[in-house]
């Protein structure tokens, strides 16, 4: 949480992705706080300026994926070893029927995990909804940028928005700095 | 002009197919050949001869074919990606004569391998089927048909980029002029030789999955004449695709410096390849698994026999080669091809393919040798000749193959110039 | 991610919010009408279910030889149609194919409700469905476990996991509407419940890297369950030893049959909704041509299966294999197995011609042919194989009775029941990745 009394939020709505990337590049460049962007479809230039690199989530789910299939086989060897079932000429303990236990258990448990990777790390579901700079045109056709900057910065703001391409600018009534 | 530089490039690109080094290192690799097979034959182990000669030519068939199998795939769907490796898949055609004279010499010798010819009373639908004569015709008919419609299509997809002039221009060799005779509206000739191509292409792909099964069935299968299964004659093009991809990795890793690569494939593009080299790993042991978990459960002598002697019996030597061959072509490639680190690197890349296609090659000597090979004793020494014939025959063959197919590649533009898909590949900013 | 589809370029991003949004506006009478006869086909499978519980299995047509019938092929069928959706939303996303972004939703949509159908069927063919919990590893207290080696249990662990997976992936993928849902809809109940189910999202940077991320390494995982599930299906036939079942091209013979079979299901939901909800300029014949070419790739691989089947039955010599084969195509069920062969490896190659391709009429009739093969596969290879094993004082007819049809007569009801109520509670075509596959509004360019 960033500190709260005093400073300004701002939010530009932009209608094209290049404006919107040109005004993030400036508010960078500058030193503005870029609280957050809001896109209706993911935007791979903006997303290398504001959160560059890979999302963890694959760590989680090879993670969640290795304890399917551990859990998978383990849950199949054991199993065997507990209730032995003599059938149809086959050992007990049969490694090779019971990979597809495995492998559908390593399958389940990865999609499981990335689920819950992607919620974790998303902050989904997220109990701040909606942040004071979110819009309803921002799911349709609509980018929004939230800058956070000192009071007396607030009119280098608005114009760096507008030159950068802003439809619209509004400045945010924030009542204690609260951020997404 | 539109294009200008990049058909400048492509063009360019023939003069630095071949280097100094590919005379010595064909002729080093042809020379393993020889000795492979002189080791085998003269050295009293006839049987290991012809399965050096059976493992290396139904390699080399599939291989020839499927360069064009995946043309005409990348034509059907359209691929954006596949473009810039489409002329190095479509010259695989050159060692099209190499298969036919090494499945010719496997016919010609057909009296002294041949195991079913040893077999009293074949059942069933064999009795027809497996008969000296009917085998041989049919089994150099399916190639050659197939190879005819491979070559047709590769014609039209050649002849479309010699409707263009600047094509026509640099390349006056016999077969430029061949693909180039007779065009006076270019236009309408490219529209004429793409509504072929819409037509060979299934044509193609379907041919292909046919004949190739009959060969398997034909060349492989029939070692075992007691033994079966639905699915081998899938298994074995699949292997073929799975082969061909790699060995499209491997040679436009070899070419990259030389040809400047890096100016049609971007990193995005050879992390595809890499990423659809790891799917055919997985469809490819399917194919496996689906034929062993079958025959292990249902448990029927009459199947499991074959796998017996090839994966587990102690009495024999080939249980050494399962795990390996396993490995070769599926733990390796599936476990190093999931992280994006050797997706991106082109030496590891070209390990790997290496890995795959030799073993794949590891699994057609123990599909064939226990047919072909008379042990006495259950010692691994005993297959060291054997394989060591096998792997100096294939690497013989890719001995043979780099001459024959670094001449076509100088004959023809190593991009598909008249392609309008990879024509926008190029202009748009595919490159980071 | 997405390819950028140039057909989709003369829309907006709002207009296609609006085009989508409008297809959940009040439904028509003949909606109504239609949801009413599904409900109607419901209750008749309800009470041929509860006449079956009550009288006990004897009043199906299953018996000594034929244990297996229409519950069995049901199930496999349902099974199928729920492929083709993973395939298009999963196998489709990570090859970058761009007419897989207008129908892929629908199609995610028919796999979940699908695999609900589907997995009726194993609880109604147990009999004892107040018991169907022992099939679940659970600590008992009495050291029972199921048996693991049985690929009836594996059918249990990949149905279960492809139903989690396929559900999860849809609703995952359903999020980023749901919120442009919610946006739209006025206070109220709807827009209530549309506010829980789009977990708060913002479409914020960093919360499509991390939705992104997942969703590629869910089309990852969802990948091999398109092989593996079916495969694991077909293996509870290939695992006997009986004629007909016990042959090693199960497992991609019936894979490329499911995905046939699904693709025509598709189809045959897709034709009449791009009608009726106007949204012809969304899903266009180019979109539907795609699918047919598809689907004519899988009809030549189940073409290829019955060929080669054929083909070894007769090359091996096995009396018994040779036996079912003449059986199939000459005895009681052959009516059954000749329009089986018609229906999915002729009638199909239509699609080699781009006119036949690209008429609408024609490609509903053709899927709706694919359909009804499809299930007559189903019941040729169950029924037949079972019908005419090895010795011929086993050898028996299975005839479905009408309890059976009551039931499958309910099963097509619920499946249609369900993606009726779907498609006009939640947008049936993915707003977000409609406009992901729009080139960007760049500044400039008339929007």
């Amino acid at each position: 949480m960033s500190s709260a009394s005093r400073s300004s939020d701002l939010l530009g709505h932009f209608a094209h992705v290049d404006t919107l990337v040109e005004a993030i590049t400036a508010a960078q460049a500058n030193a503005y706080e870029v609280c957050d962007v809001y896109s209706p479809v993911p935007v791979e230039a903006a997303q290398a300026l504001i959160s560059p690199g890979r999302s963890p989530v694959r760590f989680v789910t090879f993670a969640g994926g290795l304890c399917g299939l551990v859990g998978g086989m383990g849950l199949a060897i054991i199993t065997s070893l507990i209730w032995n079932l003599v059938v149809a000429g086959k050992p007990i303990t049969a490694v090779v029927p019971f990979m597809v236990v495995g492998f559908e258990a390593t399958i389940l448990i990865g999609a499981i995990s990335t689920l819950l990777g992607m919620l974790i790390f998303a902050q989904l579901p997220y109990r701040r909804f909606p942040t004071p700079a979110y819009r309803a045109s921002f799911s349709r056709d609509r980018f929004g940028l939230w800058l956070r900057c000192a009071p007396e910065q607030v009119e280098a703001v608005q114009r760096l928005l507008e030159e950068a391409g802003a439809e619209k600018v509004e400045v945010l009534s924030i009542a204690q700095g609260g951020r997404s | 002009m539109k294009h200008a530089q990049l058909f400048a490039d492509v063009l360019a690109m023939r003069d630095k197919v071949h280097s100094p080094r590919d005379k010595s290192v064909s002729l080093a690799l042809g020379l393993c050949g020889a000795i492979g097979l002189l080791l085998a034959f003269a050295g009293g182990s006839p049987g290991a001869g012809w399965l050096a000669l059976l493992v290396a030519t139904t390699m080399t068939i599939g291989v020839a074919a499927v360069g064009v199998v995946f043309a005409a795939i990348f034509h059907i769907t359209a691929a954006r990606w596949g473009r810039p490796f489409q002329r190095f898949a479509e010259a695989g055609v050159a060692l099209m004569p190499l298969g036919l004279i090494c499945l010719l010499a496997l016919v010609l010798g057909g009296h002294a391998w041949l195991p079913w010819l040893q077999v009293d009373h074949l059942t069933g639908g064999k009795h027809a089927w497996l008969v000296r004569g009917f085998w041989d015709v049919r089994v150099l008919l399916t190639l050659v048909c197939t190879y005819a419609l491979s070559l047709t299509f590769v014609y039209y997809a050649w002849r479309r980029d010699f409707c263009l002039g600047e094509v026509r221009a640099a390349f006056t060799g016999r077969l430029g002029a061949w693909l180039g005779r007779g065009i006076t509206d270019a236009e309408r000739e490219m529209a004429r030789c793409t509504r072929r191509l819409d037509v060979l292409a299934p044509a193609v792909i379907i041919v292909y999955a046919l004949a190739f099964s009959f060969l398997a069935f034909d060349l492989i299968m029939a070692l075992e004449p007691d033994w079966y299964s639905t699915l081998f004659g899938a298994w074995y093009f699949i292997s073929h695709l799975f082969v061909g991809l790699a060995a499209i990795v491997l040679i436009t890793t070899v070419l990259w410096r030389r040809l400047s690569l890096e100016r049609f494939v971007s990193m995005p593009r050879q992390r595809d390849l890499a990423t659809l080299l790891f799917a055919f790993c997985l469809v490819h042991m399917d194919f496996f698994w689906s034929q062993f978990l079958t025959i292990w459960y249902a448990h029927l002598p009459e199947f499991t026999f074959y796998l017996i002697d090839r994966t587990l019996d102690p009495a024999l030597p080939y249980h050494h080669l399962t795990w390996p061959a396993l490995a070769a072509f599926f733990f390796i490639p599936f476990g190093t091809l999931l992280f994006r680190r050797v997706k991106s690197s082109r030496l590891l890349l070209s390990a790997v393919a290496i890995i795959a296609i030799s073993g794949v090659l590891l699994a057609r000597f123990i599909e064939a040798a226990p047919a072909l090979l008379t042990l006495d004793s259950p010692s691994v020494t005993g297959l060291f000749l054997p394989l060591a014939a096998t792997a100096l025959v294939a690497l013989g063959v890719i001995g043979v193959a780099i001459p024959l197919y670094q001449r076509l590649l100088t004959s023809i533009p190593l991009m598909p110039l008249s392609d309008e898909v990879f024509l926008a590949t190029q202009t748009h900013e595919e490159h980071p | 991610m997405s390819t950028h589809h140039p057909q989709l370029g003369a829309l907006s991003y709002g207009q296609v919010d609006h085009d989508i949004l409008a297809t959940l506006g009040r439904p028509s009478r003949a909606y109504l009408a239609i949801l009413v006869f599904c409900f109607g086909l419901v209750c008749i499978g309800a009470v041929s279910y509860y006449h079956l519980l009550t009288k006990g299995m004897g009043v199906t047509g299953l018996n000594n030889p034929v244990g297996w019938g229409s519950f069995i092929t049901n199930f496999v069928f349902w099974v199928g149609i729920g492929h083709a959706g993973t395939l298009i939303s999963a196998i489709l996303f990570l090859l970058r194919v761009p007419w897989r972004t207008a129908i892929f939703r629908a199609a995610e949509a028919a796999t979940v409700f699908a695999v609900c159908t589907a997995g009726l069927y194993p609880l109604i063919h147990v009999g004892r469905v107040w018991v169907a919990y022992y099939m679940i590893p659970f600590p008992t207290g009495r050291e029972l476990w199921p048996n693991f080696r049985s690929p009836l249990v594996w059918d249990l662990i990949a149905i279960s996991t492809y139903l989690t997976v396929s559900a999860v992936f849809f609703y995952v993928g359903l999020i980023p509407d749901i919120a442009a849902a919610r946006d739209r809809a006025k206070p109220g109940p709807r827009q209530f419940i549309l506010k829980l189910l789009s977990l708060g999202w913002l479409g914020s940077i960093r919360q499509w890297k991390h939705y992104m991320g997942a969703y590629v390494l869910f089309a990852a995982l969802a990948t091999p369950l398109v092989i593996s599930v079916h495969s694991v299906v077909s293996w509870d036939f290939a695992m006997s030893v009986i004629p007909g079942w016990h042959t090693t091209i199960f497992a991609p013979y019936f894979v490329a049959g499911a995905i046939l079979s699904g693709l025509a299901m598709v189809m045959t939901i897709l034709i009449p909704l791009r009608r009726v909800f106007k949204v012809e300029h969304i899903i266009r014949p180019y979109h539907l041509e795609s699918m047919a070419k598809l689907l004519l790739v899988t009809s030549l691989i189940v073409g290829y299966a019955y060929f080669i089947e054929i083909f070894i039955a007769w090359y091996s010599g096995n009396p018994f294999e040779i036996a079912i084969f003449k059986y199939r195509a000459t005895g009681e069920y052959a009516a059954i197995f000749w329009l089986m062969v018609i229906c999915n490896a002729v009638v199909p190659l239509l699609f080699f011609k781009k006119s036949i391709r690209t008429n609408i009429l024609a490609l509903f009739i053709i899927s709706i042919v694919v359909n009804f093969g499809m299930w007559f596969e189903r019941y040729n290879i169950i029924v037949s194989s079972l019908a005419h094993d090895f010795f011929p004082t086993a050898w028996g007819i299975y005839e479905m009775t009408p309890v059976e049809w009551g039931i499958m007569l309910g099963a097509f009801g619920l499946f249609f029941l369900l993606f009726l109520t779907f498609v006009r509670i939640l947008p049936s075509i993915s707003i977000a990745e409609v406009k992901e596959s729009m080139p960007h509004p760049l500044r400039g360019r008339k929007r």
